[in-house]
C-alpha cells in the first residue's frame, strides 16, 4: 500500500481530474471532495478512479444536471451535482437523476451544513443543520461534524434523494494519511500525466532559468 | 488601534514592479522565528556529528522549545562537481536534510538515510516536517577551508561577495513527498505563522554548514582555526530559486492577501504615530545608514538588478540628504515622510523606506505576524446567488486593468506556464513558438477574467452566477477568485502574468522578502540567488543577542 499526505492526495486528484478534461475550477472542487472523503476514512482514491474511468472521453458538460436535476445523455457527475448544490446553498428536498459515485456529493453538503449551522448559531444554538442523502441500498447523513454512511455504497450510477434536516453526525477523527493500493495510485498518475508537457531539449534549456551545471 | 482605513490600495501595492522591490522587514518569517526563539529561550544541542575525513556522514541538530523538540537530520555527501545543479532535475547534492518532529531514533535515522539523499525520489513520513538539500559555493568553500587550515581568517570582502558557503535549492514542507501536512501542525503556537518550520530548518542548516567547514579545515591541518565570531555571522545560507516558487503567489490568494494586509497595516500604524520620540528617530536614522551599507555590499551581475541597485543607491542618497536637511520632527512625521517618498524615490526606495519605518516600532507591528497565516486547504465557496449584473460590476472593479488589455495582441499572452514531464519541473514557455499552450496551468487570472467578462456579454443582468457556471464551468476558478477578493482585497496580482516581458523574479522577490531574504541576485529573469540569516546570531549566541539587530550591517564594524 502507498501512504500519501493529504496535500499529495489532493494535488494528485486535481491533476487526474484535469487530465480527464475537467476545468481548473472543477478540479479544485473535485480535489476538495475526494480529500474530504479520504479524511473521513472512505476509500476515496478507488472512487476517483472509478468515476474518471466512467466519464473519461465524455464532455464534462454531459455530467452537469439540468434544471430538473437530471442528466440529458447519461449519468450525472457528482462533482457537477455537488458544485451546483453548493452554489445555490443546498436545498430543502431534491430528487436527483442517476449519478456516478454519488458519495462525492456529500462533502459539498457538509460545507453548506457548516455554513448554515454557524449562520443560525446565535438564534438557534443547538441546531445542527445537515442533509440526508439516500439511494437504493443506503444513505449518508452529513452534518457539521462529518458524514456517516449506512447500507452499501452504490457500485452503479444511482438516483439519489437529498433533504435538509437536523443531523448529529458527531465529531470524527480524521485519518492522517491516505492509503491506496499501488495499482490505484498508478491509475491516478496515468490520468494526471496528461497534464504534463512532453520534455524537449529546447524547453529544458530555456524554460526554467538556470543552466545544467551550478559550480560558482 | 485599527487604521485599516488608511491602507495603501491594492491597485498601488499589488503591481509586479512594486512587489519585485519588496525588502525584508520586522514581519519577515525568519525574524518572527528568531524573536520567538529568544523570547521562549529555546535551547540547542548537537547530539551527533559523525562526519568523516572525506566530509561524508550524518549530524543531528536538536532544538528544544518549552513544549516540543525538533531535530535537523543532516547528511553530508561527496558530490562530483559535474553533478552539481540547482535545478529541480538534479539528482544529487552536497548535503541533504530533514526536520524531524521530535528526537529521531537510530531506526528513524537509518530510514531517513535511505530516503533523504534521494529527495523527491525517496519517501519521508509524517514524522518529518521539511525536506531540503543544499549545494556548496565551490569558490568560497575551498577558500574558507584553505584559509582556516592555514590558521588564518578568510578575506572579509570575499565572504561578503558570496555571502554563503552553501545554498539550499529547495525546502519542502506541507505534505510534499510524504511530509506532515500543514493542517496537522498548524495548531502549534510556534508553527502558526507562515513557514516557521522551513525557517527553522534553514537556521539549523546554517549551524551545520559552519560546523562542517570548520571540521574540513581541521581535517586538513592540525593547526586549523575556527572562524572569528563576527566573520562567522557574515555567512548566511544561500538559496537558489526559480520558477517552482513563482506560481505560489497566484495559487495562494488568501495567504498572500494576509501577508500584504499585515505589512500595509503595519505601515499604516507607523504612519499614524502622532509624534516620534528621540529614541525612535535615532533607531530609524541608524537603520537608514545601515541600509546604505547593505546597498554598498549588494552586488549583482544581472542588468535588471544593477539598474535597481543604482536607483536604490540614489534613493538612499536622496533620503539621507532629506533627513539631514529636514530632521524628523513635528506631528505625523512618518506619514509626511512616506508622502514625500512617493514623489522623490523610485519604487525600490519607497519599499525600502516601508521596511525601515517598521524597525523602531516592534511594539506596534510585531503582533501582526500572528495574522499572516491562512487556510488554503479548501477552495473558497462561490456565491452562486450573485446576479450576472453584480458579477460584471465585480469584474470591472477588481479586474478592470485586465479588461482593458488587448488580449489579441501576441505580446499579451506570449507566455505559458506549464509543468514539464521531466521531473515535473515548472517552466515558462513561449506560447506562440512552442507547443505548450495546451498544457497551461491556471496562472493568468487577468486573461481569464477578461474571458469570463466576454462570455457574460451573452447573458442578461438578472441571470444568476450558479446557472452561468453550470453552462460555463471553465470560468469557475475565476468566479472563485472574484469571491475571494470580496474579503481579501490584496489577493490578486494586478498585472498580466503571461505578458511577453513579465519578470517572474518579481514574484520570487515578493515571496522571498516575506521569508526575510536579503541580497537578491537574479541570474536571469526567472532565477534568483538570495541569502538567508546573514548576520543572524547562531544558536549559542541567541541568549545574549538582539533578535532584530542583525539584518543590516552594523555601523561600527568593518563588515
Amino acid at each position: 500500500m502507498i501512504d500519501l499526505s493529504h496535500g499529495e492526495f489532493r494535488a494528485l486528484v486535481a491533476k487526474a481530474f484535469r487530465g480527464a478534461g475537467y476545468s481548473w475550477g472543477l478540479t479544485e472542487e473535485a480535489a476538495f471532495s475526494a480529500g474530504f472523503l479520504a479524511e473521513a476514512g472512505f476509500p476515496a482514491a478507488e472512487a476517483v478512479v472509478r468515476l474518471l474511468s466512467t466519464v473519461d472521453g465524455r464532455p464534462v458538460a454531459t455530467g452537469m444536471p439540468d434544471r430538473s436535476w437530471q442528466g440529458q445523455s447519461g449519468p450525472l457527475c457528482p462533482i457537477c451535482v455537488g458544485t451546483s448544490l453548493a452554489d445555490q446553498g443546498g436545498c430543502e428536498a431534491l430528487a436527483i437523476g442517476p449519478t456516478v459515485e454519488p458519495l462525492f456529493i456529500a462533502p459539498f453538503l457538509a460545507v453548506v451544513a457548516t455554513e448554515a449551522t454557524s449562520a443560525s448559531a446565535s438564534s438557534a444554538p443547538d441546531s445542527t443543520v445537515g442533509f440526508v442523502m439516500t439511494w437504493d441500498g443506503g444513505q449518508c447523513e452529513v452534518g457539521v461534524g462529518g458524514m456517516v454512511m449506512s447500507g452499501t455504497a452504490p457500485s452503479e450510477p444511482v438516483a439519489i434523494g437529498i433533504s435538509r434536516c437536523q443531523v448529529d453526525a458527531g465529531p470524527q477523527s480524521p485519518v492522517s494519511r491516505v492509503r491506496l493500493p499501488p495499482e490505484v495510485f498508478a491509475e491516478l498518475e496515468r490520468f494526471a500525466h496528461r497534464v504534463y508537457a512532453p520534455a524537449t531539449e529546447a524547453s529544458r534549456a530555456a524554460g526554467a532559468g538556470a543552466g545544467t551545471s551550478d559550480n560558482d | 488601534m485599527t487604521v485599516t482605513d488608511n491602507l495603501r490600495p491594492p491597485e498601488v501595492v499589488m503591481r509586479l514592479d512594486r512587489m519585485g522591490s519588496f525588502h525584508q522587514s520586522r514581519l519577515s518569517f525568519m525574524r518572527n522565528l528568531l524573536r520567538r526563539m529568544k523570547r521562549e529561550a529555546w535551547t540547542f544541542d548537537r547530539p551527533r556529528f559523525d562526519i568523516g575525513d572525506d566530509g561524508v556522514g550524518t549530524a543531528l541538530y536538536r532544538v528544544t522549545t518549552p513544549d516540543r523538540t525538533y531535530t535537523l537530520v543532516a547528511f553530508a555527501h561527496d558530490l562530483p562537481p559535474d553533478q552539481r545543479s540547482d535545478r529541480v532535475i538534479a539528482t544529487a547534492w552536497d548535503a541533504t536534510f530533514a526536520l524531524y518532529d521530535g528526537m529521531p531514533s537510530d531506526v528513524d535515522v537509518a530510514r531517513l538515510r535511505a530516503n533523504v539523499p534521494l529527495q523527491e525520489a525517496g519517501r519521508v513520513s509524517e514524522k518529518e516536517l521539511t525536506l531540503s538539500r543544499a549545494n556548496r559555493s565551490v569558490r568560497l568553500w575551498e577558500t574558507v577551508v584553505e584559509s582556516l587550515a592555514r590558521g588564518e581568517q578568510p578575506e572579509p570582502d570575499l565572504v561578503e561577495d558570496v555571502g554563503y558557503l552553501m545554498r539550499t535549492t529547495a525546502v519542502y514542507g506541507s505534505g510534499k513527498f510524504g511530509l506532515a501536512d500543514r493542517q496537522s501542525i498548524a495548531d502549534r503556537a510556534e508553527l502558526l505563522a507562515p513557514f516557521q518550520a522551513e525557517m527553522l530548518t534553514v537556521y539549523l542548516i546554517r549551524a551545520f554548514v559552519l560546523d562542517l567547514v570548520e571540521h574540513m579545515a581541521a581535517v586538513r591541518s592540525p593547526d586549523a582555526v575556527v572562524l572569528e565570531p563576527g566573520l562567522r555571522r557574515r555567512f548566511g545560507i544561500g538559496n537558489s530559486t526559480g520558477l517552482g516558487m513563482a506560481p505560489f503567489l497566484i495559487t495562494h490568494p488568501r495567504l498572500i492577501n494576509n501577508w500584504i494586509m499585515a505589512r500595509e497595516e503595519a505601515l499604516a500604524r507607523v504612519r499614524a504615530v502622532p509624534e516620534a520620540t528621540a529614541e525612535e528617530i535615532a533607531v530609524f536614522t541608524a537603520f537608514v545608514d545601515r541600509a546604505g551599507r547593505t546597498v554598498d555590499t549588494w552586488h549583482s551581475e544581472h542588468p535588471i538588478q544593477q539598474q535597481k541597485l543604482a536607483a536604490l543607491r540614489q534613493d538612499l542618497d536622496i533620503l539621507q540628504t532629506r533627513l539631514s536637511e529636514s530632521p524628523i520632527t513635528g506631528s505625523d512625521p512618518w506619514d509626511r515622510l512616506v508622502v514625500w517618498s512617493e514623489d522623490h524615490l523610485s519604487v525600490e526606495g519607497q519599499e525600502l523606506l516601508v521596511s525601515l519605518l517598521l524597525e523602531p516600532y516592534g511594539h506596534l507591528v510585531d503582533e501582526l505576524c500572528e495574522t499572516m497565516q491562512a487556510d488554503e486547504s479548501s477552495p473558497a465557496r462561490i456565491n452562486g446567488a450573485l446576479s450576472v449584473a453584480e458579477v460584471r460590476q465585480l469584474l470591472e472593479a477588481q479586474y478592470g486593468w485586465a479588461l482593458s488589455i488587448d488580449w489579441s495582441s501576441a505580446s499579451s499572452d506570449a507566455r505559458a506556464w506549464y509543468v514539464s514531464e521531466e521531473k515535473l519541473e515548472p517552466r515558462l514557455g513561449e506560447r506562440h513558438q512552442e507547443p505548450v499552450g495546451a498544457y497551461e496551468q491556471p496562472l493568468q487570472p487577468g486573461r481569464d477574467a477578461a474571458r469570463m467578462y466576454l462570455q457574460l456579454a451573452d447573458w442578461s443582468d438578472q441571470d444568476c452566477l450558479a446557472v452561468f457556471l453550470q453552462q460555463h464551468p471553465e470560468h469557475r476558478h475565476i468566479a472563485r477568485r472574484l469571491t475571494v477578493l470580496q474579503t481579501a482585497p490584496y489577493a490578486e496580482v494586478r498585472d498580466n502574468t503571461i505578458h511577453a516581458s513579465m519578470l517572474p523574479i518579481d514574484l520570487l522577490r515578493a515571496k522571498l522578502s516575506f521569508f526575510g531574504a536579503t541580497h537578491f541576485d537574479p541570474r536571469s529573469d526567472r532565477w534568483v540567488r538570495i541569502t538567508m540569516f546573514q548576520g543572524a546570531p547562531y544558536p549559542e549566541e541567541l541568549a545574549s543577542a538582539d533578535p532584530d539587530a542583525w539584518t543590516y550591517p552594523q555601523l561600527d564594524s568593518d563588515l
